[in-house]
C-alpha cells in the first residue's frame, strides 16, 4: 500500500500546477493591466518633469501641477462646461429614453417591436459618425436643415448653430438615448407587474398608477441609471472634439487631450486634469454601487423577464406610436440618411433635383483605392478581434476564480476587474501612454499600446457578462468532467467554455463593436500608420473629405450590422442556457 | 475491502463559525458490495460521497480505494479527483448539453488517452449495456430525464472504475421511472460486480437496492447494517424513527424476567422483551421500538385479556384510516397512543374497544442516543 502512496503524491502536484499556473498568470495580468497604469497616473500627476526625463523616477513630488490647474480660469471654465454638458445631456436622454422604454415595454402601442429595434440598432453606429452627421445637418455654413429652414421661412441667417454648448448637448443627447433606453427598458422589464395591477384594481387610472406606483418603485433604478448616464457623458470625447474644440468650448476630456498632445505637451497639467476626472467618476461609481447594492447590474440588465401586462392606452396609443417613431427617426434616421446621402455625392450639398443627377458610387470606389482607409479598417479589425478575444478569455478565467472557487482574495480580484468602469477613457489613455514612455517595453507608437489600453478598458463589462454566465452553470457540470479523469485545463476549455458560449459570444461582439467605435484612447495613442477607423474618420473630417468619410461610415455600419446579426444567429443556435 | 473510510471529518467554514459536515465517520465496503448512505438533507451523506470522489478535501481521516490510499491527512496524501479510480453519477446528471450522447460517454476515455477505435468499441458497448444503443448522435438536451440518467450511468461506467459513486441519482425522475431505474441500476451493479456507494434520502431505495445501509445524522454514521438489520434492529432512536414508522415507548429496566423474557416498567405497564445482549444494568431508562405491523389488534373479547400472555393490554381505537391493502390504526393504551398497521380484513372504527398484544420478540430496546 505504501508503495502506491508515493505515486499518488506526485500525481497530485502535477494536477494542481496547471490550474494554479493559469489562474496565477491571469491574476498577474489583471494586476498589471489595472494597477500599473493607475500608479503611473497618480505618480505622474505629482511630477513636474515629463516622462522620460532622467529625474522622472526620483521621489521628488510636488503639487505644482494641481496648483497650476486649479489656479487657471481655463480649468474652472472646463469644469463648468463639463457639468452643464453632463447634467443637461443625462436629463434629456433620460426623459426620452424612459419614454421610449415605457412605450415599448409596458404599453400596447402599435409597432413597438420596430421602435425597439430602431432605438437599439443605433448603438452600432460609431459616435463620431453621428456627431459628424449632425454637423452636416446643423452647421451654419453647410447644414442641410439650416438651408431648408432658411428657404422655407425666408430667414436672413441660419436658425441653428451646432457650434455651441446647446449644439453639443443636443448631439450628445442623441448619442446617449439608446443607452438610456436600454437601461430603462431593463428596469421596466424586471418590475413585478402585480404591484401595478393591484393599483389598477383599486380604481386608479393608468396615468395615476404610473405616477403613484410605477415611478416610486423604480426610483432607485432611475437614480442609478441617471448616474450611469452622467458617468458616460462626463467621459465623452467625440462631441467635444468635433464640435467643442473648433468652437472653443472645452470639457475635461478635450482639455486632457489638448494639453497632452499639443506641442510642447504639458504632461503635468494633463495629469492634474486626468486625476480630477478620475476622482469624479470614482465618486459616481461608488454612489452607484451604494444605490444598487452591487455592480452586477451594470451590463446584464436582462435578468428574469416578467413580460408584464401591457397598459392599454386606448386611442392614445396612436399618438405614442407616431411620436416614438418621430423621435427615433429624428434622433437616428436623419443622421443615418445624411451619412448615406453624402456618401453618394462627389461633394456635400443639400438634396435637390440637380444633386440627384450626381448620385453615384464614386466615393466607394475611391475608398477601395485609398490605402489610408483600408489600413484603418485593418487596424480596427486587428484591435477589435484581438482585444475581444484576449479580454473575453481573461474575463472567463477571472470569473471562474470569482464565482467557482473558494480562493481567498477572490473578492479583491472581482473589484480589480470591475474597477476600469471608474477610469474614464481619456484618463486611461494618458496613464497607459505614461507607462510605456517610462517602462522600456517597445510598444509606444505601435498597435500594441492601443490594444493594451483596450484590454484594461473592456475588463469591467466582460467580467460582468462572464460572471453572470458562470453563476448559471451548475457546479456538477464541472465536477463531472473532473470525475471523468479530465485535467482542469481540459475541463475549462472543452466543457466550461463551450457551455458559456452564448455569454462569451455576446461579450466578444460587444467588445468588437465598442473597439470600432472607440475614439479617445485611439486618438491619444495612435501613431502614423496605426490609426483605427475612428481616428481615420476624424482625420478625413479635418481634411474635408466628407464623401469618402461617409462611404467609410456606411461600410463600418454594414460590417457592424453583419456582426450583430451573426451573433444573434449564434446565440439562437447554441443558446444552451440563455435566461 | 474495496472502500475503506477511517475517521473521516469535514468542517465547512473556519474557526468559531465552522460547521461539522461529517464527523468521525468510519466504514468499509466489501468488493462488489452495494452500500447506501441514507439520511435527511444536511446529514453529511453527500459530503462523505464527495470526499470519496475527491470533490471535497477532508479535514481529517483516511480514505482507501481498492488498496490505494487516496486520502490520509496524517500522512499528507491527497489524490485529486481526476486520478481516482471512480465513476460518478450526479444528482442533476450533469450531462454536458453541448455534446452528443456519444461524445459525453467518450469523454472520460479521451481524457485517459485511449485509442479512437477502442473508444468507439467501449462507448458502444456501454450504451448497449444501459439500453441507449440507438441514441448515440442525439444532443443531450433532446433526451428525456430517464435517458439522461442512463447516459450519466454509461459515462460513469465506461472507464471501468473500481468504485461507482451515485449521488441521489433518482431524485429527479418521476415515481414510475424511479422504480424501473432502481431495478436496473441494481441489475447492472450485480452484473458488473462493481463496488458501489449510493447516496439517497429515500428509504425505499436504500432498503430495496443495498447490501448494506448506513444511516447518517448530523454528520455521524448512526447505523450500519443490512437493510433488514437497520429496519428490525436499529441501534439508535434516530435510526428507528427515520426508517419506517416507529412507536417508541420509554421505560425503565426492572432487572426481572418473566417467562424467559426480560422486563421493563413502561407507560404501558410491564413490557416483556427479548434482548440478545447480555446483562444490562437494572434501573436504566431505555426506549423501546415497536413497529406498527408488529402490533396485533383484535376486538375486545369479554373473557378479558389472558393474564398468562405477556404484553397484552386493553385499548381503544382513536383513529382508523383505510389505505386499501392496509388499515392504519391508532390505538390508545393507558393513555399511550400506538400506531398499528393491520390488514384490511380488520373492520375497526374509532371508539371500538380492542385487545392489543405484541410479541416480545418484536420489541427492541434502543441504545440511548
Amino acid at each position: 500500500m505504501s508503495g502506491l502512496d508515493v505515486s499518488s503524491g506526485t500525481k497530485q502536484r502535477r494536477f494542481w500546477d496547471w490550474k494554479w499556473l493559469i489562474l496565477g498568470l491571469v491574476t498577474l495580468i489583471l494586476l498589471y493591466q489595472v494597477l500599473v497604469p493607475l500608479f503611473f497616473l497618480v505618480f505622474g500627476s505629482f511630477k513636474t518633469v515629463p516622462p522620460g526625463h532622467p529625474d522622472y523616477l526620483s521621489l521628488k513630488l510636488s503639487l505644482a501641477n494641481y496648483a497650476r490647474a486649479y489656479g487657471s480660469a481655463g480649468f474652472w471654465q472646463a469644469t463648468q462646461n463639463s457639468f452643464i454638458f453632463a447634467a443637461c445631456v443625462s436629463t434629456l436622454a433620460f426623459i426620452v429614453g424612459s419614454f421610449l422604454a415605457w412605450i415599448t415595454e409596458r404599453s400596447n402601442t402599435p409597432l413597438r417591436k420596430l421602435i425597439f429595434l430602431l432605438a437599439v440598432v443605433r448603438v452600432i453606429m460609431p459616435g463620431i459618425l453621428i456627431t459628424i452627421s449632425w454637423v452636416l445637418l446643423l452647421s451654419p455654413e453647410i447644414g442641410i436643415l439650416n438651408q431648408i429652414f432658411q428657404r422655407l421661412f425666408d430667414l436672413a441667417s441660419p436658425p441653428f448653430n451646432i457650434y455651441s454648448l446647446a449644439g453639443m448637448i443636443w448631439v450628445e443627447t442623441v448619442e446617449v438615448i439608446p443607452l438610456a433606453f436600454l437601461l430603462m427598458a431593463g428596469t421596466f422589464r424586471s418590475m413585478d407587474p402585480n404591484l401595478e395591477e393591484a393599483s389598477l384594481t383599486c380604481r386608479t387610472g393608468v396615468f395615476a398608477t404610473f405616477r403613484r406606483v410605477t415611478l416610486p418603485l423604480a426610483l432607485p433604478s432611475i437614480l442609478s441609471v441617471y448616474i450611469l448616464l452622467f458617468l458616460r457623458v462626463i467621459d465623452a470625447f467625440e462631441v467635444p472634439a468635433i464640435i467643442g474644440m473648433p468652437a472653443g468650448i472645452h470639457v475635461y476630456s478635450t482639455k486632457i487631450y489638448l494639453t497632452a498632445t499639443s506641442a510642447p505637451a504639458d504632461h503635468g497639467l494633463a495629469g492634474a486634469y486626468a486625476m480630477t476626472l478620475l476622482l469624479l467618476s470614482a465618486f459616481l461609481v461608488s454612489l452607484y454601487i451604494r444605490l444598487t447594492g452591487e455592480g452586477a447590474r451594470f451590463v446584464t440588465i436582462t435578468g428574469k423577464a416578467y413580460r408584464p401586462r401591457a397598459f392599454d392606452l386606448g386611442s392614445w396609443k396612436y399618438a405614442t406610436c407616431v411620436s416614438s417613431l418621430l423621435l427615433v427617426f429624428g434622433t437616428f434616421g436623419l443622421a443615418f440618411f445624411v451619412i448615406v446621402w453624402s456618401s453618394l455625392l462627389p461633394f456635400y450639398q443639400s438634396p435637390s433635383w440637380e444633386s440627384f443627377a450626381l448620385v453615384g458610387l464614386r466615393n466607394y470606389h475611391e475608398l477601395w483605392n485609398y490605402p489610408f482607409a483600408l489600413n484603418a479598417l485593418k487596424n480596427s479589425a486587428i484591435l477589435g478581434l484581438g482585444s475581444a478575444t484576449v479580454v473575453m478569455l481573461l474575463a472567463a478565467l477571472v470569473s471562474y476564480i470569482v464565482v467557482k472557487t473558494r480562493l481567498r482574495g477572490r473578492a479583491l480580484l472581482d473589484i480589480l476587474a470591475f474597477s476600469p468602469i471608474a477610469i474614464p477613457g481619456m484618463t486611461l489613455a494618458l496613464a497607459v501612454m505614461w507607462v510605456y514612455l517610462v517602462i522600456p517595453i517597445p510598444v509606444y507608437g505601435t498597435l500594441w499600446i492601443i490594444f493594451l489600453a483596450y484590454v484594461t478598458k473592456y475588463m469591467d463589462v466582460s467580467t460582468r457578462i462572464m460572471s453572470a454566465s458562470f453563476k448559471q452553470l451548475s457546479n456538477e457540470l464541472e465536477e463531472a468532467s473532473l470525475v471523468c479523469r479530465a485535467s482542469w485545463r481540459r475541463t475549462f476549455f472543452v466543457v466550461l467554455l463551450p457551455l458559456l458560449k452564448p455569454g462569451f459570444m455576446a461579450g466578444w461582439i460587444w467588445i468588437i463593436i465598442h473597439a470600432f467605435r472607440e475614439l479617445s484612447i485611439a486618438m491619444m495613442l495612435y501613431y502614423s500608420g496605426t490609426e483605427p477607423i475612428s481616428v481615420a474618420i476624424f482625420d478625413l473630417w479635418e481634411g474635408g473629405s466628407y464623401g469618402v468619410l461617409a462611404a467609410l461610415g456606411v461600410v463600418v455600419f454594414a460590417i457592424m450590422s453583419f456582426l450583430v446579426t451573426i451573433s444573434k444567429k449564434i446565440s439562437e443556435r447554441f443558446g444552451v442556457r440563455e435566461a | 475491502m474495496s472502500v475503506e473510510i477511517r475517521n473521516l471529518t469535514k468542517v465547512f467554514g473556519v474557526g468559531e463559525k465552522g460547521v461539522f459536515a461529517v464527523r468521525g465517520v468510519s466504514l468499509t465496503v466489501e468488493k462488489g458490495a452495494f452500500l447506501t448512505l441514507l439520511g435527511p438533507s444536511g446529514c453529511g451523506k453527500t459530503t462523505t460521497l464527495r470526499c470519496l470522489a475527491g470533490l471535497e478535501r477532508p479535514d481529517e481521516g483516511e480514505i482507501i480505494l481498492s488498496g490505494q490510499v487516496v486520502v490520509s491527512t496524517s500522512r499528507g496524501i491527497y489524490m485529486p479527483v481526476n486520478q481516482r479510480p471512480i465513476g460518478m453519477v450526479f444528482q442533476s446528471y450533469a450531462i454536458w448539453p453541448h455534446m452528443t450522447v456519444f461524445r459525453n460517454v467518450a469523454y472520460p476515455l479521451q481524457s485517459m488517452g485511449i485509442a479512437k477505435g477502442e473508444i468507439r468499441r467501449r462507448v458502444e458497448h456501454c450504451l448497449e449495456l444501459v439500453g441507449l444503443g440507438r441514441l448515440e448522435q442525439r444532443l443531450a438536451p433532446n433526451l428525456s430525464g430517464g435517458e439522461q440518467q442512463r447516459v450519466a450511468l454509461a459515462r460513469a461506467l465506461v472507464m471501468e472504475p473500481e468504485v461507482l459513486l451515485l449521488d441521489e441519482p433518482l431524485s429527479n425522475l418521476d415515481a414510475k421511472l424511479r422504480e424501473g431505474m432502481r431495478v436496473e441500476i441494481r441489475r447492472l451493479q450485480r452484473q458488473l460486480g462493481i463496488t458501489t456507494v449510493y447516496v439517497t434520502h429515500d428509504q425505499v431505495e436504500a432498503l430495496s437496492m443495498s447490501d448494506m445501509v448506513g444511516v447518517m445524522h448530523n454528520g455521524r454514521l448512526v447505523e450500519l447494517d443490512t437493510p433488514r438489520g437497520v429496519y428490525e434492529r436499529p441501534r439508535t432512536r434516530f435510526g428507528a424513527e427515520f426508517i419506517g414508522t416507529a412507536n417508541l415507548v420509554r421505560g425503565r429496566r426492572s432487572g426481572l424476567s418473566e417467562g424467559g423474557w426480560k422486563a421493563a416498567e413502561t407507560e404501558l405497564g410491564t413490557l416483556c422483551y427479548a434482548s440478545p445482549g447480555c446483562s444490562e444494568p437494572a434501573g436504566e431508562e431505555v426506549d423501546f421500538l415497536i413497529r406498527p405491523e408488529d402490533i396485533c389488534v383484535s376486538p375486545h373479547s369479554a373473557a378479558g385479556p389472558e393474564s398468562n400472555m405477556p404484553n397484552r393490554w386493553r385499548g381503544e381505537v382513536t383513529q382508523a384510516i383505510f389505505l386499501g391493502p392496509d388499515l392504519d390504526c391508532e390505538v390508545s393504551v393507558s393513555g399511550v397512543r400506538l400506531r398499528a398497521r393491520l390488514t384490511r380484513s380488520h373492520e375497526l372504527k374509532a371508539g371500538d374497544q380492542v385487545d392489543v398484544c405484541i410479541d416480545p420478540q418484536n420489541i427492541k430496546p434502543l441504545m440511548r442516543y
